[in-house]
């Protein structure tokens, strides 16, 4: 990789500035994750279909697998680290645990973010939870009490 | 395997776009939601890829009863529209049907109609695929192609285009649309709305079997 390839790129981060630099055709997933060390944010299928990856840009949920990180410069992103402290979960993070809403763990930090966009897009029913989680995948097969914690934070 | 790295640089401005983008080996971004998936798919290897995703191309305008739509709208814009779901609701529903929430918050109304096609073969390296290596055969034809084409197909390639945006376009379509299917080498074209028995004749037709 040459130095000529490489740009750098201005994230605020859960808050906090940012400037990395990095090659080009890094995601912001691999920024994330090897140029930073924030390791919450997870990679699965690494193609944008298992939601693993899910964080907020500007407050809506992307997939940081498929965002190429220099699109994003300038921009908030928010990461599961940004969510809830060891002290003081957010109340999504506690219904999680309330409803046994994972096994593994892996997909849950993806989870919590698409969870926390959705509630924002006010789902009516679950099947509108339902199917507002299916670009996040789980594959201990927590999903009906992963749609249990939303429903119950979103008051249904 | 890792893809070849490519260089980034950002449009200041639509002429500059086509300026940059008139290089060989250069490739638009926006959303980003295909093209990284080809890219590490190993099916495209860009040397340069210019970022068009801050250009003003994002509108969605409604006058006098014709909606148009900006090339980087981003398709869960459009989706939640008030002028689009009050009175497009197909283009809504269409678009809802696509992907997830995460991806239709990146992707843009352009981008999906200019996605490459989602054939397997034609996204895995090492598979037959004469769309991405000439010459090398088609693997659909005779292989997993329960998604592969009924109708405009060839026996050099059965892909399909992915696009249900596109599916709901095409519902506003006239006989003008047709003619020009037809005039591309489309053996047939059944007008909408769709007649459900005219329809399982044609196909019936196509694979030479009685309705």
């Amino acid at each position: 990789m040459s130095p000529r390839s490489s740009i750098n790129v201005s994230l605020k981060i859960n808050g906090r500035d940012h400037d990395v630099t990095s090659p080009g055709c890094d995601t912001l997933l691999d920024i994330l994750r090897d140029k930073l060390g924030m390791t919450g944010t997870k990679k699965g299928c690494d193609m944008g279909a298992c939601g693993a990856c899910t964080v907020l840009a500007g407050g809506r949920r992307i997939k940081s697998c498929l965002a190429l990180a220099a699109s994003y410069d300038g921009r908030s992103i928010t990461t599961i680290e940004g969510i809830g402290t060891l002290d003081k979960l957010h109340r999504l993070q506690a219904a999680f645990i309330r409803h046994d809403a994972l096994q593994c763990g892996y997909c849950t930090p993806g989870q919590i973010l698409s969870g926390l966009a959705l509630l924002d897009e006010k789902p009516g029913d679950l099947a509108a939870i339902r199917e507002g989680m299916s670009g996040n995948l789980c594959r201990c097969g927590a999903h009906p009490n992963i749609v249990a914690a939303i429903a119950e934070v979103a008051g249904l | 395997m890792k893809s070849p790295s490519f260089q980034y640089s950002r449009a200041a401005d639509v002429s500059d776009a086509f300026i940059q983008c008139s290089r060989p080996g250069t490739a638009f971004v926006a959303g980003g939601t295909d093209l990284l998936q080809l890219w590490k798919a190993g099916a495209i290897a860009p040397e340069g890829v210019v970022d068009i995703s801050r250009l003003p191309l994002d509108a969605i305008e409604f006058t006098d009863g014709q909606l148009r739509l900006g090339a980087l709208a981003r398709l869960s814009d459009v989706a939640t529209h008030p002028d689009v779901t009050r009175d497009h609701p197909l283009i809504a529903k269409a678009i809802l049907a696509s992907a997830s929430g995460q991806i239709r918050n990146m992707a843009t109304v352009g981008g999906n109609l200019l996605q490459r096609t989602r054939c397997p073969y034609f996204r895995t390296e090492g598979l037959a695929c004469n769309k991405r290596t000439p010459g090398s055969g088609c693997g659909a034809l005779s292989g997993e192609n329960r998604q592969a084409a009924l109708f405009g197909a060839s026996t050099s390639c059965v892909a399909t285009h992915a696009s249900d945006l596109a599916v709901a376009l095409t519902a506003f379509a006239n006989k003008s649309h047709a003619r020009s299917a037809l005039s591309e080498g489309f053996q047939i074209h059944v007008p909408k709305p769709v007649d459900q028995a005219e329809l399982v004749a044609v196909v019936a037709g196509v694979v030479g079997r009685s309705a």
